[in-house]
């Protein structure tokens, strides 16, 4: 498959996203329909094609520098070290501080992707990049889980609870903006220095001896992974899966090239999320179901086919 | 086309050294386990440590861009690993500036890898994806070679064939600097350069260098019979 095709799909399925149901929208006049579109469903077509394209791009880069296709956005501990920061944020302020919650969904991502880099850094073994992943992601969750317990009121606890689990729903175009202009800010730099993270294949003293010192672009790329995803993370909890296997999707597309995968990954990523969110919108009536329950409940039967796949396989899943 | 190396140290690793290279350099360089072969090459290639000065055909390597220095320094580790799948045929293209084909495609007949173009090249055996590599570093056509154990992991008909190649590169201008572990094909290089705990002792042609007494100190070998044994 050419990697070309994503674009048409990714117009369709921006398209699909913003008008279905198309039910209300016809019978109304047209100024509360344009209301409806612009303020009720773009925030959230936005939404779910920036996150989504946030933790593919994340996934990819991150995959690039630890030479390592498990290197995701969920499996690093950087969504809930984002989630930590964000809770953290507004349990001092109050969930009204976009912004703020934004920042500190960066900055938690960030401390998340840092400890894990001292833990196991570039070409440590799968193993050790998982269990390191693992007890990071343990550790943020049960801070985050302390922090909700300790919540003032059972309210605030739910609403919290809700918002952790990953949705788009329900957020202003002002929310939206605070959290996709910092993360796509950062998915142009990652996409700007997609060269470097195909030469840095080569290893680390090739690279080097070519003038791209592998800690600082290490560096670099952890910083602009952790404020793509962590600001997405702030306003719409943790989205599992996504940043995981649109990168490995997109490589697939791009003969192998970790650099040159991560725009692809970003498109797959965004189309992912926009499908998954179309999805949620089947719910019975009344109910609604987080878009990240859906992620992770088609992304783990696909992980695991990955998984399969490679096994005895040297090097497989990359 | 010359190439000055002054003061180069990797500390715990290489002591101060300094080191030219003439236009046409064929030079080998050798040292038991640990000498400081890798650390001194990639002191060169400025992967590593410090210098005051490194100088490849009249520029500083730290003033030059990566695809200046794609084309002045060709490094070949000693590791072999490759993290990613990519085709052969597009890691032999993979650099800051991708070479030409005519030249791509020159190396894939020499070195006899059309066979081997759509494979992903982490998937090779240890000696095909060596050929792969070296080509890959040749086909950007560097000034100076820095090449760590380019013949390990081949057998013999490849290991004679790339040292004529290295050799014809260095005749056609380029300077060559090759850790060697096999010492039985040093004598075809035109100059040795002789390690020993982490500092350069012994510096000239292969005749002068097999042998004498900073050979055998290094080495820790005693002749023998018209060979070697353990001293």
């Amino acid at each position: 498959m050419n990697r070309w095709w994503l674009l048409p799909g990714f117009a369709l399925l921006f398209a699909v996203h913003l008008a279905v149901p198309l039910a209300p929208l016809d019978a109304l006049d047209p100024e509360t329909a344009r209301l409806i579109l612009v303020e009720l469903r773009l925030p959230r077509t936005l939404l779910a094609i920036g996150y989504g394209l946030s933790l593919g791009m994340a996934g990819a880069a991150l995959q690039a520098i630890f030479a390592n296709p498990l290197a995701s956005p969920d499996i690093t501990g950087a969504a809930s070290g984002g989630a930590l920061g964000a809770v953290t944020v507004a349990y001092v302020f109050g969930l009204s501080g976009a912004v703020a919650m934004a920042a500190g969904g960066a900055v938690g991502a960030g401390l998340a992707l840092a400890l894990l880099f001292v833990v196991a850094g570039r070409n440590a073994p799968p193993a050790r990049l998982l269990l390191g992943g693992l007890a990071i992601a343990l550790a943020a969750g049960s801070a985050t889980a302390l922090l909700l317990a300790l919540a003032p009121s059972p309210f605030a606890f739910y609403e919290m609870w809700r918002w952790l689990m990953g949705s788009l729903a329900d957020r202003s175009l002002p929310q939206a903006a605070a959290a996709l202009v910092p993360a796509l800010s950062a998915c142009a730099l990652l996409w700007r220095g997609r060269k470097a993270y195909d030469l840095i294949a080569l290893g680390d003293d090739v690279s080097a001896s070519l003038g791209i010192d592998p800690r600082r672009l290490a560096t670099r790329a952890m910083v602009l992974a952790a404020i793509a995803t962590g600001a997405c993370v702030a306003l719409c909890g943790a989205i599992g899966f996504v940043g995981l296997v649109a990168p490995i999707a997109a490589r697939a597309l791009v003969r192998g090239h970790p650099g040159r995968a991560i725009l692809p990954a970003g498109v797959l990523g965004a189309l992912l999320l926009m499908g998954a969110d179309l999805l949620v919108r089947f719910a019975p009536a009344g109910r609604e179901i987080p878009v990240g329950v859906v992620t992770s409940l088609i992304g783990t039967p696909l992980f695991i086919l990955v998984l399969l796949r490679a096994r005895g396989m040297a090097g497989g899943l990359r | 086309m010359s190439a000055t190396f002054a003061d180069l140290a990797v500390s715990g690793r290489l002591t101060t050294t300094s080191l030219s290279l003439d236009p046409g350099a064929f030079v080998a360089l050798i040292g038991p386990n640990g000498s400081g072969k890798t650390s001194l090459l990639r002191a060169m290639a400025g992967v590593d440590g410090t210098a005051s000065a490194r100088t490849i055909a009249g520029n500083a390597l730290e003033a030059m861009g990566t695809a200046a220095r794609a084309n002045t320094i060709g490094l070949l580790p000693a590791s072999r690993m490759l993290a990613w799948p990519i085709p052969v045929r597009d890691l032999l293209a993979l650099a800051p500036v991708a070479p030409e084909n005519d030249q791509i495609g020159q190396l894939v007949e020499r070195l006899e890898l059309a066979s081997l173009l759509d494979r992903p090249a982490s998937h090779l055996s240890t000696g095909e994806r060596a050929r792969v590599l070296l080509a890959r570093v040749l086909a950007n056509e560097p000034d100076l070679l820095l090449l760590d154990e380019p013949l390990a992991n081949l057998d013999p008909y490849w290991a004679l064939t790339i040292l004529d190649l290295l050799a014809e590169e260095a005749r056609g201008g380029r300077m060559v600097l090759a850790a060697m572990h096999d010492l039985a094909l040093v004598d075809r290089f035109q100059r040795v350069v002789l390690m020993h705990e982490g500092r350069l002792v012994a510096d000239g042609p292969p005749s002068r260098i097999l042998g004498c007494e900073a050979f055998r100190t290094a080495f820790r070998l005693q002749p023998h019979e018209g060979g070697w044994q353990p001293a």
